[in-house]
């Protein structure tokens, strides 16, 4: 998304939401340039008024990871593993809020992975007409 | 498709929010009228 603003036009406003600590936001964008606003929401109040809630262990890891914690166990290696600082379930989501401030375009993601394309967000917006 | 929380739908207002930047510089929805805005709500970062 970062390197393709330009391509939303004048008069689109992108921003992100993070619940994470603010130390593990200085560090993320120590290392990450982000060209736009990061907001910190602690206590995921807005995460909730957008109806994003906390997924299931099965269904935000799947069988997948479950197998490969399963080898790394069978293998002794459990300090191998870090522990994850935040709460890895928490659902994620993008919006597009029009400019009369209606909802106007959700995606509410399934998993960690689970996310639209830049294209279709791109797509979406330009549904909303011109500038 | 979320399964946990009743969420906002499509054409109603978008739930207001007013948030800080990690510089502690205010960021509301609200002051964004006429714009549109394409709001990511971030997994987790590590």
């Amino acid at each position: 998304m970062s390197d393709r603003l330009e391509e939303l036009g004048d008069n689109t406003s992108v921003v992100m939401i993070t619940f994470t600590e603010p130390d593990n936001l200085d560090s993320y964008l120590g290392t990450n340039s982000v060209p736009f606003p990061i907001l910190v929401d602690p206590d995921r109040s807005s995460y909730r008024a957008y109806g994003l809630g906390r997924g299931s262990v099965w269904r935000v890891w799947g069988w997948k990871t479950a197998k490969r914690y399963f080898e790394i166990f069978r293998q002794g290696g459990l300090r191998d593993l870090h522990r994850p600082t935040e709460d890895t379930l928490q659902l994620g989501g993008d919006f597009i809020v029009a400019p009369d401030g209606t909802l106007a375009w959700g995606f509410w993601g399934d998993g960690p992975d689970d996310r639209p394309s830049v294209d279709e967000l791109i797509t979406e917006i330009r549904r909303l007409g011109p500038d | 498709m979320n399964y946990s929380l009743p969420g906002p739908s499509v054409g109603s207002l978008a739930p207001a929010f007013q948030l800080a930047d990690a510089d502690g510089h205010q960021w509301r929805l609200g002051d964004h009228r006429g714009e549109t805005v394409v709001v990511i709500f971030h997994r987790h970062i590590n």
